[in-house]
């Protein structure tokens, strides 16, 4: 019997993490400059004629934002989520641990040399691992001081933001700079259908492995030369797992920007909520990461007449959560 | 079939630095050998090598006939479980989500566990009288208490031999009784425990084989009885000690007092 209802309850909060963010994208569609009612977004989805304004925006600017958004918020909580594991540490995210700066330094130098979408988010990837392979490298000592590897993090976060820089410096006034500064602005506001045609296949299926491997991701925790005495080839799990996360973190980057804070909130509200299995938080982290990228998307772009940038939001939510988090340290447990 | 180990002539360095040197011994299950030194001596080195976490510099370990570098790890470590020292190390789940690890290799990787391996957990939680914390976080239980959620996780993987790295370390009477009956108990069941301490007391009482190191004879292995002597301990340790009997009546038990330093 008390089987029977725990199986129950597993369904519903499966359903519930399912039909959450499906419901918040949908009414979020509705808002902006140009407000649709809820029953023109239901008719513009089943197909029927609306106001042609409607469907217009519906289709060329919402829909590829919201999505846009979906896969943000899926992705930079995840791999926050996975980096705090991997490193054992609470505070590691994409921000701190340099990731954000090294891809965004990636973007910037591919947009520079003029490639195409693939082009900028490979070379994104690329510039994210070799971020965490330095930073790895830098921070990870025998000391077991939990701090050095945030340090190091920021060290050379530092460095790569200091090329970028370098690269803003060479680059074209004209007609390079503008999009390399608005680039790194952070915005769902221009990502093109060809952006979104590239990234979301790669990102789906990144969040598809990590989701695959949600149960195993808790050996990540568990202690170096215990794991290894445990018959399971942890160096293999470690590879893809930071690997998967680095990619959705460096696709993020290459197609929003820099948003900042998302990967410390969403993974550490989870871990409130539901305890520090893996097995639940993956999910959680995806679906609340979802419904609070696409909420906070929504109140840039319709609070104002302007668009406020996305990290300004981001930032004013995370950084007091940042210091609740370091003075109470009731959520983590890492 | 018994489980074997058979150490020739097995030494360990860092660099030039020599820990130890020309080991030999052998061993059969069902067997507890405990290992005593002095701080320092190599003794954590010693099992890690067993362990295959280090690599030995020269000899062989022959694990029921093989030399442990012959073996893929993965069948290695279907035999073989290693529990830390006491205190040494945390987690951030559970008690049952904690032991469930121990069956990781035995998970398919893209699976969670099934509710028969869960039902294994609630088992063994039994069996070592720690059910009743099982939905308690690890990091919020007493030192003891935690220890005997490794020991759990450990003993889940149906392990031959088991390694021990200072079981009884940061425990109190209690606790350590718990610890040392469970090794009882496992040698009962006829497997091969091996295990680090630093009370002689201890190795006296639970281990019928004892591998003592030391810096001035290299090491003695034998008996129980035969190495734990009142010489062998004044020169492993440096101290004077004495060596005594105390009855309660029915049994009588040998105990050692160390009493000052030489």
């Amino acid at each position: 019997m008390e089987k029977k209802n725990g199986i129950k309850i597993n369904i519903l909060i499966s359903l519930f993490l399912i039909v959450i963010p499906i419901i918040t994208s949908v009414v979020c569609l509705g808002f902006g400059r140009l407000n649709i009612p809820l029953y023109d977004i239901i008719d513009f989805f089943r197909g029927k004629e609306i106001v042609k304004m409607h469907s217009l925006t519906l289709a060329n600017v919402r829909i590829p934002r919201i999505i846009s958004a979906v896969l943000v918020g899926a992705s930079l909580p995840l791999a926050g989520l996975i980096f705090q594991s991997f490193f054992s540490n609470p505070l590691a995210t994409p921000d701190t641990l340099g990731v954000a700066s090294g891809s965004s330094f990636g973007a910037a130098l591919a947009i520079l040399l003029g490639f195409n979408v693939f082009g900028i988010e490979a070379t994104a990837f690329v510039f994210g691992l070799l971020t965490i392979i330095i930073t790895g490298i830098t921070g990870i000592k025998r000391d077991e001081s939990k701090q050095t590897i945030i340090l190091a993090g920021i060290i050379v976060g530092s460095l790569f933001q200091s090329l970028t820089s370098l690269v803003k410096f060479v680059a074209d006034t004209d007609t390079v700079l503008p999009s390399i500064t608005f680039f790194l602005m952070g915005s769902f506001q221009s990502i093109g259908k060809e952006t979104l045609l590239v990234s979301a296949p790669i990102i789906i299926i990144c969040i598809f492995i990590i989701f695959l491997l949600r149960w195993r991701i808790n050996l990540l925790t568990v202690d170096d030369e215990v794991v290894k005495t445990m018959g399971i080839n942890i160096t293999l799990l470690r590879m893809v797992v930071i690997v998967a996360a680095t990619i959705i973190t460096a696709i993020s980057i290459a197609m929003a920007g820099q948003v900042g804070w998302v990967g410390l909130i969403v993974p550490h509200f989870c871990r409130m909520l539901v305890g520090e299995n893996h097995t639940r938080l993956v999910p959680f982290t995806i679906s609340i990461g979802i419904c609070f990228m696409v909420i906070i998307d929504t109140i840039a772009r319709s609070m104002f007449a302007a668009e406020i940038p996305i990290s300004v939001l981001t930032s004013l939510i995370g950084a007091p959560f940042f210091i609740y988090m370091i003075r109470s340290r009731s959520g983590a447990k890492l | 079939m018994n489980t074997s180990i058979k150490v020739n002539n097995l030494s360990f360095a860092y660099g030039k630095h020599i820990v130890f040197e020309n080991l030999n011994f052998e061993i059969e299950s069902p067997t507890v050998l405990s290992i005593l030194g002095p701080n320092g001596i190599g003794k954590t080195t010693f099992i890690k090598c067993l362990l295959g976490l280090r690599k030995k510099t020269s000899g062989e370990i022959l694990i029921n006939g093989k030399d442990i570098d012959d073996y893929e790890k993965k069948e290695y470590y279907s035999f073989v479980a290693y529990l830390k020292q006491g205190g040494k190390e945390t987690s951030i789940y559970t008690v049952v989500d904690t032991v469930l690890l121990g069956l990781a290799s035995k998970i398919n990787p893209l699976l969670k566990p099934k509710d028969s391996d869960i039902e294994k957990v609630y088992t063994i939680l039994n069996e070592l009288n720690i059910y009743h914390l099982k939905d308690k976080y690890v990091s919020k239980l007493s030192g003891g208490e935690a220890q005997m959620v490794f020991m759990a996780r450990a003993l889940i993987r149906e392990p031959e031999i088991l390694i021990l790295d200072e079981p009884e370390s940061n425990l109190d009477y209690r606790n350590q009784l718990l610890m040392l009956d469970t090794i009882d108990r496992l040698k009962a069941k006829g497997k091969l425990i091996i295990f680090n301490t630093h009370y002689p007391e201890h190795a006296l009482r639970y281990s019928n084989k004892v591998l003592m190191l030391n810096k001035s004879f290299g090491y003695r292995f034998g008996n129980t009885t035969n190495i734990i002597t009142k010489e062998n301990i004044e020169e492993t340790y440096k101290i004077k000690a004495v060596i005594g009997e105390i009855s309660d009546g029915d049994t009588v038990y040998k105990d050692i007092i160390p009493l000052s330093i030489v």
